[in-house]
């Protein structure tokens, strides 16, 4: 098992819930019974930070749970508190630009060239105007667009409009960037591009943090730390309770299987996660 | 062969120079049909009496008479086009939008009613022609630009938020500039509509000329060759407007197609 360190908690949800109008669609996220912290965990010798899978089937309030994470939109009930990134020892509730979330879309501006959407996402990241050439440069280098600086939203595949969506996020500076089903009608290659992606992403700073969702199960659970299964409840009388909740944890760090090739291990947990979501 | 059963058959794609000929060919029939079927004698003018009495009209200034016509319509547009992006873009304010929405529904109350009023409060000649082509327009373009927001993902205005955008620069990148194309869309779709109103409102004064008085005035004489030609020009002027739109909308960045 690798040697690691639970840091300070980066976000941390407390009895969260969202309803819109009269309907309830997400109850109770980070109980004390399964608690919704995500640490800073540090590695030995590594700079790395962590990675989390959402699984659940669909519409159990995946999105909703990354909507509210992401600060787009208020709780209803409850409390999320995230590291105030500019002072490490204080927290503060989240807002709307505080994390990073790639949607499942990857919407871009329709009227501008991706050097532009990059330039508009470092002014917003506060990068300093005599870098910003440069940093974005490095970016496009990196995540292999450089042949599609000037090219626009509808010119680009979707793998490279993905990968512009996540260079807009990380030059926002965001330490955690949230991704919704970014495997989603993705063939063998494009999905191994995003392993790699999360692989960058999660390399480029010790504090970074990847919350993703899969329909594929074995893919979380080969490339999370920590996967949380989202579902419904049944109530006392045997009746499904309103609302998607938090309704298993699984430690993979703690279970010695994070940051390993696929193992039977993996494919065990992925058993027991689909059996949860099946019933 | 093949090419001759695509045309013919439903949801067939063809080529741009299929598309091209196919134009040419339908205006060469149409063409061909005016000169050889029209009968002579007969209210309905040939083409020939038709390019006559264009060349006669032209002689008699009708060049500045589309110059006039021209002007009316770019002035009345630019003017009309301001007014309406204030009024569709408040709309997202929400102390504003009943107001926005409320200028939609005028367009189903005819103008006509107002133009005596109207006459006396913008002193009548080029600016009431102005007021009541920027009254008429303003109303469908607000609706247009409306519906245009309206259908904007709410993926957009999260992505803005997600990059730590305020409401304002959200509405000012999102909105504003992001929809820029739209804006010459809607004038290119409503173009028509405009051309449909200058007769009525330059016929309200012949003085200051413009296809419109010069076309009521050919009405009075019955002199079907030259009201042909007039209808005619105003026509092709709208083709070519629509066009040259068309040609501006294609140049944005987000009618770029995928390579």
């Amino acid at each position: 098992m690798s040697d690691y360190k639970i840091g300070k908690p980066i976000v941390t949800l407390k009895d969260v819930s969202k309803s819109f109008g009269n309907k309830l669609i997400l109850r109770d996220v980070g109980t004390e019974k399964i608690p919704f912290v995500i640490y800073d965990i540090n590695r030995a010798d590594l700079s790395q930070g962590q990675t989390i899978a959402i699984v659940g089937e669909s519409g159990s309030g995946k999105s909703t749970l990354f909507k509210l994470l992401a600060g787009i939109y208020p709780a209803t009930k409850g409390s999320i508190e995230i590291l105030d990134w500019e002072d490490n020892s204080k927290y503060q509730t989240v807002r709307g630009g505080d994390v990073g979330f790639v949607q499942q879309t990857y919407p871009l501006s329709r009227n501008q060239n991706v050097y532009e959407m990059l330039t508009d996402a470092a002014i917003q990241g506060n990068v300093p105007k005599n870098d910003r050439k440069s940093i974005i440069e490095s970016y496009l280098e990196k995540w292999n667009l450089i042949n599609q600086k000037f090219l626009a939203k509808n010119q680009l595949s979707g793998g490279q409009k993905q990968r512009v969506a996540i260079i807009e996020q990380l030059l926002c500076s965001h330490y955690l960037v949230i991704f919704d089903e970014p495997f989603s009608g993705l063939d063998v290659r494009n999905i191994e591009d995003v392993k790699n992606s999360f692989r960058k992403i999660s390399s480029t700073s010790e504090i970074n943090t990847i919350v993703f969702s899969a329909h594929d199960i074995n893919l979380a659970v080969e490339l999370a730390d920590v996967v949380y299964v989202i579902g419904y409840e049944r109530g006392r009388d045997g009746l499904i309770l309103p609302g998607g909740t938090i309704v298993k944890k699984f430690d993979l760090m703690e279970m010695g299987l994070a940051w390993k090739e696929l193992t039977a291990g993996h494919l065990e947990v992925a058993s027991e996660i689909k059996n949860i979501i099946k019933t | 062969m093949a090419t001759l059963q695509k045309i013919f058959t439903p949801l067939e794609i063809v080529g741009d120079g299929v598309k091209r000929s196919l134009i040419l060919f339908h205006v060469a029939i149409l063409v061909l049909a005016w000169t050889f079927l029209v009968p002579d004698k007969t209210l309905f003018p040939s083409l020939g009496e038709v390019l006559v009495a264009w060349k006669d009209l032209w002689m008699k200034g009708l060049f500045f008479h589309i110059l006039k016509t021209l002007q009316l319509c770019g002035t009345a547009t630019l003017i009309s086009i301001i007014v309406s992006c204030i009024v569709a873009y408040a709309s997202t304010i929400p102390f504003f939008t009943p107001i926005s929405l409320f200028f939609t529904k005028l367009r189903y109350n005819p103008i006509q009613g107002f133009t005596l009023f109207l006459t006396i409060m913008s002193g009548g000649g080029r600016n009431l022609q102005i007021t009541l082509l920027v009254v008429f327009m303003s109303f469908y373009f607000i609706t247009s630009l409306i519906s245009v927001i309206n259908d904007i993902p709410p993926e957009d205005f999260i992505r803005r938020k997600t990059q730590k955008m305020g409401n304002w620069k959200i509405l000012w990148k999102v909105v504003i500039l992001d929809r820029k194309d739209y804006l010459v869309e809607v004038i290119r779709v409503n173009l028509g509509i405009v051309l449909m109103m200058i007769v009525s409102v330059e016929a309200m004064d012949k003085n200051q000329g413009g296809l419109g008085s010069l076309l009521v005035d050919t009405g009075r004489g019955l002199n079907f060759p030259k009201i042909f030609a007039l209808q005619l020009n105003i026509l092709l002027i709208g083709i070519g407007l629509d066009m040259l739109l068309q040609l501006i909308f294609n140049s944005f960045p987000a009618q770029k197609k995928h390579r």
